[in-house]
């Protein structure tokens, strides 16, 4: 009898039924290719990571003084900090539908909120840029 | 804790001063730094967590070895093992889903993205709490919490959760059903998600307060 054997015998004997939380997104369609679902967790880590690194970018902005004018350096922290709060949620959002229409078979999600974020990381970035040239150069 | 009132009621004497405390922590914390124990303390405590988890793991390692050996072999093999599996068990040694043995590391690679975000959580918890020290202590309190519990709580769950999605995907089972059951759930993402909005919306409140005072 090798441990395989075992280990099948064991799992028949418990409850056979799927307890995996929450219900309303495992309950619907077929079980996808694992391997869908684990690419779609490290989607959203990384998404997590993004938002903590604009995270810390927005804490920097606010405590270095030597980096930007003082005027612009609330609102350029905090657009940094809106930015790392969208994308912690989105990331969360996108991991829930894309979760589910695996489990539909059905078409991902357009990755509107990466456009979004190069857009606006594109548009924070030209402004730090000027502000800070402005500000050294007066 | 304090020593400038002689006689005090019960229920002052029950209350207790959260704002000093958290100076008394703020300035133990300050001497520690400005005496260069800082990056010690921070390199032995993530030698601790580091460590925990290690052994932890090898522990796991010596009590799974007969398991992992028979896959490996059955693996090699085309899937076809008849040296260590029963044999009625090998019709049922093909799911329609499931990994066999984790080829392309996908389940290595996640718990690798586990740790890289994990880590992420510990570097910002850390600058907010370095950054806001002279400002705010109930942020640097708060962002100092956040870096320590739920990283180590991230360390512990998401290597548990690396053990079970290893054990669901290589353990030959009868059904589709018992191996779905056995994978893990939405909660640790949803976890994650939320602590890292969390400390997002904190710095964020932090700063619009800040800049309207």
């Amino acid at each position: 009898m090798t441990s395989e054997g075992h280990d099948a015998g064991e799992v028949t004997l418990e409850v056979d039924r799927d307890r995996r939380w929450p219900r309303q997104l495992y309950a619907v369609g077929t079980e996808p290719d694992p391997r869908f679902s684990l690419a779609n967790e490290r989607t959203l880590l990384a998404w997590m990571r993004t938002s903590l690194a604009l995270l810390a970018l927005g804490v920097a902005l606010d405590a270095f003084d030597d980096v930007v004018a003082d005027g612009f350096r609330g609102p350029a922290a905090a657009g940094a900090l809106v930015l790392a709060l969208l994308c912690a949620i989105s990331g969360a959002r996108r991991w829930w539908v894309n979760e589910r229409a695996l489990r539909r078979t059905e078409p991902l999600t357009a990755p509107l909120s990466g456009i979004v974020l190069t857009v606006s990381l594109g548009g924070l970035a030209l402004v730090l840029l000027t502000v800070s040239m402005t500000g050294h150069f007066r | 804790m304090s020593s400038h009132s002689g006689i005090r009621t019960h229920a002052v004497h029950m209350t207790l001063d959260w704002h000093r405390l958290l100076v008394l922590a703020r300035d133990s914390v300050g001497d520690v730094i400005d005496a260069g124990f800082g990056p010690p303390v921070l390199v032995g405590l993530l030698a601790v967590l580091f460590s925990c988890s290690i052994i932890e793991s090898m522990f796991r390692r010596s009590r799974d070895t007969p398991a992992a050996h028979s896959h490996r072999r059955v693996d090699d093999r085309g899937g076809t093992g008849t040296a260590c599996v029963p044999a009625e068990s090998v019709p049922t040694r093909a799911p329609q889903i499931g990994l066999r043995h984790d080829r392309g590391a996908q389940v290595e690679r996640t718990a690798l993205a586990w740790q890289r975000t994990t880590i992420a959580l510990v570097v910002a918890g850390i600058t907010i709490s370095r950054l806001t020290l002279p400002h705010s202590l109930w942020v640097t309190a708060t962002a100092a919490a956040v870096c320590v519990v739920p990283s180590a709580a991230l360390v512990v769950l998401s290597h548990k959760r690396y053990r079970k999605s290893t054990h669901a995907l290589s353990t030959p089972q009868a059904t589709t059903a018992e191996q779905v059951r056995v994978q893990p759930d939405a909660r640790l993402p949803v976890a994650a998600a939320a602590i890292t909005a969390g400390l997002c919306a904190l710095e964020l409140a932090h700063v619009l307060l800040a800049s309207t005072l």
